[in-house]
């Protein structure tokens, strides 16, 4: 398997705070999460070794949730040394996550 | 009179007749029936029995009673330097895991995984603490593919509580140390 790491307000500094960082707010409930979980696979398939591509439960993470102001899930953010470059918000592609990523380069 | 009694005395005889052939018939129809069942029995359950308890005798006087039982008594495992226990083998998944008598966290985790990291500690702490009671095995992800396919184990760290080679519960990301005691605590009681 490819790359996903799963995310907690205890982690997510050491895990996401450096170098660039492909992040997906979820909820597990959320049909359209459910959707999006293949296409969260092939973009950390495709990041491999260049970026940390995690996931955060937002029902879980409220601190989280709250600290990035996500108010939909399924909720990407991109980051560059923790800091937020973009957001697609919703159902996306593999590509435009990983090109999303590759911008920051 | 006569004529009516002559008539039902040859509906009688004609009757009896057709019972004769009937029972004719059925034993005829046993005869063939019975040897060739019993000979179908005798035939092919010698052969089948016998390979099979021959096979059944070798596997286990000789395979496992010689071969078999060496590897599995001691732990094939190998153990980090905190003493965790690191399963990649299914076999050894099921030997280690689902057929344990205590409950058992399993922590799925991979080398490039940061927060999987920062829960190796209170996986050590845990496993300390619960020596005897529970167990605490580590799956690497990346040698144990069956394993993460089977789990479906899309991201990581994952920790899940097995009781009787059952899920009893399973956590994504890093959780305090008291959320897998309690579960485990639970387990005990």
């Amino acid at each position: 398997m490819e790359g996903i790491v799963a995310l907690t307000r205890d982690t997510f500094e050491a895990a996401a705070g450096r170098g660039a960082a492909l992040v997906e707010f979820y909820s597990p409930q959320c049909g359209h999460c459910r959707m999006q979980a293949p296409v969260m696979e092939e973009a950390a398939a495709g990041l491999a070794g260049r970026a940390t591509v995690g996931q955060i439960n937002a029902d879980a993470e409220g601190e989280l949730a709250e600290r990035f102001n996500v108010g939909v899930v399924p909720t990407h953010i991109f980051l560059q040394d923790g800091e937020e470059k973009g957001r697609p918000v919703g159902v996306q592609k593999a590509e435009t996550l990983i090109s999303g990523i590759e911008e920051l380069f | 009179m006569m004529a009516r009694s002559r008539r039902m005395h040859s509906a009688g005889w004609f009757i009896t007749a057709l019972g004769a052939l009937a029972v004719i018939a059925l034993v005829g129809c046993q005869e063939p029936a019975g040897p060739a069942g019993t000979g179908d029995d005798n035939i092919p359950m010698p052969p089948e029995q016998a390979p099979d308890d021959m096979g059944a005798d070798d596997v286990d006087t000789g395979d496992d009673m010689g071969t078999g039982a060496d590897p599995v008594d001691p732990p094939r495992i190998k153990t980090d330097e905190h003493g965790v226990g690191h399963i990649s083998d299914p076999d050894d998944f099921q030997a280690y895991v689902l057929d344990a008598k205590t409950p058992v966290l399993v922590d799925f985790y991979a080398n490039w995984c940061k927060p999987c990291d920062i829960l190796a500690p209170t996986m050590v702490k845990i496993h300390d603490q619960y020596e005897g009671r529970a167990a605490v095995y580590k799956v690497n992800v990346d040698n144990a593919k069956a394993l993460a396919r089977k789990y479906s184990i899309r991201s990581i760290p994952l920790v899940i509580l097995f009781v009787h080679g059952e899920i009893a519960e399973q956590w994504v990301g890093v959780r305090p140390e008291s959320t897998y005691t309690a579960a485990v605590d639970a387990a005990l009681q």
